[in-house]
């Protein structure tokens, strides 16, 4: 009796604490299957386990993926081909037979699946055999076609870029912060003669010009503490020494989120530039023989003067200031300004058939001094508008010349013309009342009066004297 | 009805010898004298309101005051038909042009000599 009290002590001592075990082990193994539960039933990749050729097994995101309920993807009578696109059936068909023939194939593919709305999508599946001697399947299914979209996006845009930045006209090219080339563009190879390899191995301060080294740094400094750099020009030599000046512009060049150094684009402007030299050099010889003309020269438009030389200011005794700001007809003397002014709106409303080739007027200077001047017009187009471009010299001088001759030739008209006249009138008055002798000696005073006449006539038609 | 001439020029003898060949061509005329350009246009003015407009206005060029040019513009802006013929020795210069753009029908040459012009004007008066 006590020993059988004693093996039932002795019994449950020793089986307590293995059932204890037991239990304790069971509460875990249902603890870790709930656990892989939630995880399957949570998951975003589509989860599956195939066993000869039928679903055992689908969580809600393969429901969700293809859009068949779980009910008609595990009924025996479903053909899992239906899940498979056209284009990737032989490839499934063929895993399949060597699946079942024992042959190892690769756990992870791509195939092409098809929804139950008929939707193409690219997935990718990860699977483990984890049947004993059959054929049992499971797999980890993601859908990649937005990404794979995405990766093909970023594809095309990198070609795109690439071959911008190939073809640009513009030389683009990177360098790190000790000047070495880490990329160059074909227009910067073609521009400086160096081979692609050539300038890899070398650094910006071998081509750029020294006296433009300082302000290289400088640019650099202010791009690495964060400033905005306009573009700025720097002479480089070429591979056979010859010196271009290009237009460049930098940027931080970023590699994950750090700077590794610059990347830049630079235009070859040496035309350009020596364009705007020819330019520059020929407006200041235009300005030097405008200005040094001894003629006035202005631009007329809107009724107001747009350019006015210095010759214009001696001329008319007013500043530039004045005469840029003064209606110009009231340069023009009263007796010219009205026809003047007419000429003027004619010809500025495109009349040109009647614009005068040269104009004589008198003008007022600021001291109230009249004197004449001749106008040459021309017309031009002045920022885009009809303008006339006026020469104007001061011929007071010559008009006052002029004058004299011509008084001279009316008073010697009047004083030579006028007696004669009346002398022959006389004469043949005389003549025709006189004796033949005496006719005879009048008709040489005839002669004589008319030697007298043809001198005066010669002298103040022609200047010239002789009968 | 005998025409009317009306002889704008400053010199007498000149004045006399007009009148002579005139009546030398037997034109029926009624002569008019005037020695200066002023006078010369109020004459004209003082005919015309008596009804008794020149037919023919000979013209000077150089008058003392106001010249045969100024005269020439005064009478036309009066009458723009007015009749008016230089008889200048400025037949050849500016000035005698200017007679011309002034209103002068034409210039008559002084080296015509007084017969020359005689019938110069009686050409002019069968117009």
């Amino acid at each position: 009796m006590l020993a059988s009290w004693w093996r039932q002590i002795a019994t449950f001592h020793l089986l307590f604490p293995i059932i204890s075990i037991l239990t304790k082990q069971r509460k875990k193994v249902n603890e870790q299957e709930k656990l892989y539960q939630t995880l399957v039933e949570n998951a975003n990749d589509a989860i599956y386990i195939v066993s000869e050729s039928h679903f055992e097994f689908v969580n809600p995101a393969f429901e969700k993926l293809f859009g068949y309920k779980k009910e008609e993807i595990c009924d025996k009578n479903f053909d899992f081909m239906r899940l498979v696109a056209p284009e990737s059936r032989d490839l499934i068909k063929e895993r399949g037979n060597l699946r079942s023939k024992g042959k190892d194939i690769p756990s992870r593919y791509k195939f092409k699946a098809i929804t139950k709305d008929g939707e193409i999508r690219n997935v990718e599946v990860t699977t483990v055999n984890i049947g004993k001697g059959k054929v049992r399947v499971m797999g980890i299914l993601r859908d990649v076609t937005e990404r794979e979209l995405a990766e093909k996006a970023l594809a095309e845009s990198e070609e795109k870029y690439r071959n911008l930045v190939e073809q640009s006209l513009d030389g683009i090219f990177s360098f790190d912060f000790d000047g070495k080339f880490l990329s160059v563009n074909k227009a910067i190879v073609d521009g400086l003669g160096y081979g692609e390899e050539e300038l890899l191995s070398m650094r910006v301060y071998d081509i750029i010009h020294p006296d433009y080294i300082p302000i290289f740094e400088e640019r650099l400094k202010r791009i690495m503490k964060g400033d905005a750099v306009t573009p700025q020009e720097y002479v480089v030599r070429s591979k056979n020494g010859k010196k271009y000046v290009i237009e460049a512009k930098a940027a931080p060049l970023m590699k994950e989120g750090k700077m590794i150094g610059f990347h830049a684009i630079a235009r070859d402007v040496t035309e350009r530039k020596r364009m705007e030299e020819a330019l520059r050099e020929s407006e200041r010889k235009y300005r030097e023989v405008t200005e040094n003309s001894m003629n006035g020269i202005y631009i007329l438009q809107d009724g107001k003067f747009k350019f006015v030389n210095k010759r214009m200011t001696t001329l008319t005794g007013y500043t530039k200031e004045e005469l840029m700001e003064m209606d110009p007809f009231s340069l023009v003397h009263p007796d010219h300004r009205e026809e003047i002014k007419i000429i003027t709106k004619k010809v500025l409303e495109g009349d040109i058939a009647n614009m005068p080739q040269r104009m004589e007027f008198e003008y007022i200077k600021k001291d109230g001094e009249v004197r004449w001047a001749e106008g040459i017009p021309s017309i031009i187009d002045y920022e885009g508008k009809i303008a006339i471009l006026g020469n104007v010299s001061d011929i007071t001088d010559i008009k006052r010349a002029q004058e004299k001759e011509k008084r001279f030739i009316e008073d010697t008209s009047h004083y030579f013309f006028n007696p004669i006249t009346i002398a022959k009138g006389y004469l043949y008055l005389v003549y025709e009342e006189s004796p033949p002798e005496m006719q005879e000696k009048l008709e040489k005073l005839e002669n004589a009066i008319h030697r007298i006449e043809n001198v005066v006539r010669n002298i103040v038609c022609r200047g010239e004297i002789h009968e | 009805m005998s025409k009317k001439i009306l002889v704008i020029e400053d010199e007498a003898d000149m004045q006399e010898l007009i009148k002579i060949y005139i009546a030398k061509s037997n034109l029926d005329v009624e002569i008019h004298s005037a020695y200066t350009g002023e006078d010369g246009v109020k004459m004209y003015k003082e005919l015309m309101e008596k009804g008794e407009k020149p037919d023919v206005v000979i013209m000077d060029l150089k008058l003392p005051g106001m010249d045969g040019v100024e005269a020439t513009k005064k009478i036309r802006k009066m009458d723009k038909n007015a009749n008016i013929y230089g008889f200048t020795a400025f037949f050849d210069t500016n000035w005698a042009e200017d007679l011309r753009k002034a209103g002068a029908r034409d210039v008559i040459p002084r080296t015509v000599g007084f017969d020359g012009f005689a019938n110069r004007l009686k050409n002019i008066l069968q117009e």
